[in-house]
């Protein structure tokens, strides 16, 4: 299994894609940057929503109405995110596919992909029941918590890709 | 400039960060990160509301209410790290053409905030000034992270 993912991974680092990538001097931290600004979009805007949830902000606001309103951002930053995320790893990807904080990276971001689907499906369309609430139900917050912090985790290992490589 | 330099990265922070564990650089650039998107958050916050694009069924004022401390805690603590690291070897640092757009766009950019910005929250203006702001105002902050990313390239 170990070799059939080195070899996919080699594969991917000969693809004419990746050896651009990695011949262009500015591509690589213009690509980097790109991924930091999405990060902002996505994470940061991401957790203001999660601070509502647990009524630290935004509090006379009800919390179906600020969501609504965050939503279409966090997704074209994820959008964003997730592009040059991949550009990212396809340009090296057989560097970084065994990298311990790479791998823990992708852990965290399934989980948090998880919780987000879960919040988007069952709890997120009965949010209007629960109207200008501050303190919204327990698995809500628990919702909210969970984000902050597998996200969190996810920008974190992130930043020590290189430092384990 | 040059004495400045050297007696900031032979003072005792200098020195105990060039001789620092990786563990704990890696520590302060968490930090400096962090810091970063609080205030990038902030900035985007602000300028969604200004645009009118996001969170129009609140006030300005009620945004500003977030995005400012989000702002002054993130640039605290992005400003504070960054100083920090940048102690550890200020000659060569200090020649660095990235960390010199970085820090003169980083100039522009607080400059901005502490007039103009400032001055829009406390008396909102109608027509195009708000957005105008906004835009010159992200396009400094972003300019600040991205000049930023490049010091390690160059």
């Amino acid at each position: 299994m170990p070799g059939a993912i080195e070899e996919l991974a080699q594969a991917i680092e000969s693809s004419s894609l990746s050896v651009a990538l990695a011949e262009s001097a500015l591509a690589f931290p213009l690509i980097e940057g790109a991924h930091l600004l999405g990060l902002a979009l996505s994470l940061g805007l991401l957790a203001v929503a999660d601070l509502r949830l647990l009524g630290f902000v935004l509090r006379k606001a009800p919390a179906a109405q600020v969501l609504d309103q965050l939503r279409p951002w966090i997704f074209t930053g994820f959008a964003l995110t997730f592009l040059t995320g991949g550009l990212l790893f396809w340009a090296e990807a057989s560097r970084i596919i065994f990298n311990p904080a790479f791998i823990a990276k992708l852990v965290l971001t399934v989980l948090a992909l998880i919780n987000a689907t879960l919040f988007e499906t069952r709890l997120a369309p009965r949010l209007i029941e629960w109207g200008e609430q501050v303190r919204l139900p327990a698995r809500v917050r628990f919702a909210a918590v969970a984000s902050l912090s597998l996200w969190g985790g996810v920008l974190v290992t992130g930043r020590l890709i290189p430092y384990l490589s | 400039m040059k004495p400045v330099l050297h007696s900031l990265q032979d003072s005792l922070l200098g020195q105990a960060l060039r001789g620092a564990d990786p563990a704990v650089i890696v520590g302060f650039q968490l930090v400096h990160i962090v810091g970063l998107l609080l205030l990038l958050t902030g900035v985007l916050l602000l300028a969604l509301r200004l645009f009118n694009l996001g969170l129009r069924a609140q006030s300005t004022a009620e945004v500003a209410g977030i995005a400012g401390p989000l702002q002054n805690w993130g640039l605290a603590a992005a400003a504070l790290s960054g100083f920090a690291m940048f102690t550890s070897n200020a000659v060569v640092y200090a020649n660095n053409p990235a960390l010199q757009l970085k820090l003169l766009l980083l100039a522009g950019a607080v400059l901005l905030q502490l007039t103009l910005v400032r001055r829009l929250l406390k008396k909102p203006a109608i027509g195009a000034l708000p957005a105008a702001v906004a835009s010159t105002s992200l396009l400094l902050w972003s300019g600040t992270a991205l000049a930023g990313r490049a010091i390690g390239f160059v």
